[in-house]
């Protein structure tokens, strides 16, 4: 089963993700503390982690510099899901090599279709 | 003493120009990043209890058994929708009213962003079968542009078109995307009830409606078309209207295929931590 981790501060959200994709044949890790994600993915090694950008005390963007420069996590796909869908933070999840990014509000549906093209899964 | 005053009032005349220049600069970029801030959060203050709202209700359509559940759940999950769309315009129009220069302008492939766009709408009216949408999109266009808001401006034609489909009939929208010399031109057609002739000039205009008999029962501020004027005007195209009352509009947008020699000047690098 593949992996996935979910790093959000509104645990509705976190919810929304988890019974979604769990429900579709995903292992989800819910992470609503940020500032540990970084511990959680190591130990988990997950497929794929989604990532908010605004958190407190860390970003998203912060998280996924984090794992695109790390040796052992480069090959983690990152996604941003995000409220703050601007030009520029497109931009910056561009030039951080994120494997996608999916503006909020999002529909499950969508959310699991787009991570099904990115891991190879046929529904 | 008036002598004197004359004179230092000459003297001091230049200094205190620029002094008013410098103040009036500095209080301009204060307005404008506070609006920045504005636009930032409510961005993201509204889309964040939408996402519930939206996804929570996506869920129980799929999983309540009754029809009456079924039917509540899909009127929530629909009105959502539509209110994201209407805080998604307000969002960008403010961005283009106050800052425009933040619009990111690259060379984009207008046939595939067309083609999202009708996918786009094709989802977003996913529960009704009382509209069809024929193509014919000559592949591989491309021009200067910015995905998301030439996503958004096709995306508000087509809703346009829906929006304002003659009641009982199948609202059959057509579009169409060729090139010709260095322009791309997009028609997009539709049979609706079309605009009477002392309307045409104010369709673009913002928070303008026709009056309430012209309408098909339809919602909305008013800000559609003149967001797609506006975008379509930012990236050197133009937008013109053919319509007859009673049988529909066609809507044609003319965008240049080659690079302007201001693109390059005006994109702005800017930093996350700026912000």
């Amino acid at each position: 089963m593949q992996k996935i981790i979910a790093v959000d501060d509104h645990s509705e959200i976190l919810n929304i993700i988890t019974t979604k994709l769990s429900r579709n044949g995903y292992d989800v890790t819910p992470v609503n503390d940020a500032t540990t994600a970084i511990e959680t993915i190591r130990r988990i090694m997950p497929d794929l982690v989604l990532l908010d950008i605004m958190m407190p005390k860390i970003t998203g963007f912060d998280l996924c510099d984090q794992i695109k420069s790390d040796p052992q996590l480069k090959d983690i796909k990152v996604v941003f899901l995000t409220a703050k869908d601007m030009d520029f933070t497109r931009k910056k999840a561009d030039e951080l090599k994120a494997d996608g990014f999916i503006p909020k509000p999002f529909s499950p549906k969508e959310l699991l279709s787009f991570i099904n093209d990115l891991l190879g899964k046929t529904e | 003493m008036r002598f004197l005053r004359k004179i230092l009032n000459f003297i001091f005349f230049p200094f205190r120009w620029i002094w008013k220049k410098i103040l009036a600069k500095h209080t301009a970029l204060i307005e404008k990043r506070i609006k920045r801030e504005i636009e930032i959060s409510l961005s993201h203050e509204l889309r964040t209890p939408l996402t519930c709202i939206l996804a929570y209700s996506e869920m129980l359509a799929e999983n309540v058994k009754s029809k009456e559940n079924i039917e509540a759940a899909k009127v929530i999950y629909n009105k959502s929708k539509e209110m994201v769309r209407l805080i998604d315009n307000l969002i960008e129009i403010s961005v283009l009213d106050f800052n425009p220069q933040s619009v990111y302008k690259t060379q984009i492939n207008l046939s595939n962003t067309v083609i999202a766009a009708i996918n786009k709408f094709k989802f977003f009216y996913e529960d009704y079968d009382d509209f069809a949408v024929f193509s014919e999109v000559e592949l591989n266009i491309e021009v200067p542009g910015n995905k998301k808001l030439f996503t958004l401006m096709f995306f508000e034609i087509l809703n346009n078109a829906y929006f304002y489909k003659k009641p009982s009939e199948k609202a059959i929208i057509s579009v169409s995307l060729k090139q010709s010399n260095n322009h791309a031109i997009l028609k997009i057609r539709d049979n609706g009830i079309g605009i009477k002739d002392k309307f045409k000039k104010r369709i673009f205009e913002r928070f303008f409606r026709t009056e309430n008999g012209d309408t098909a029962d339809t919602s909305g501020m008013g800000i559609g078309l003149s967001l797609v004027k506006k975008i379509v005007e930012l990236f050197d195209g133009t937008i013109n209207l053919q319509s007859t009352w009673g049988e529909g509009s066609e809507f044609t947008i003319v965008l240049p295929t080659k690079k302007q020699k201001h693109f390059a000047n005006i994109l702005r690098k800017e930093k996350f931590d700026e912000d």
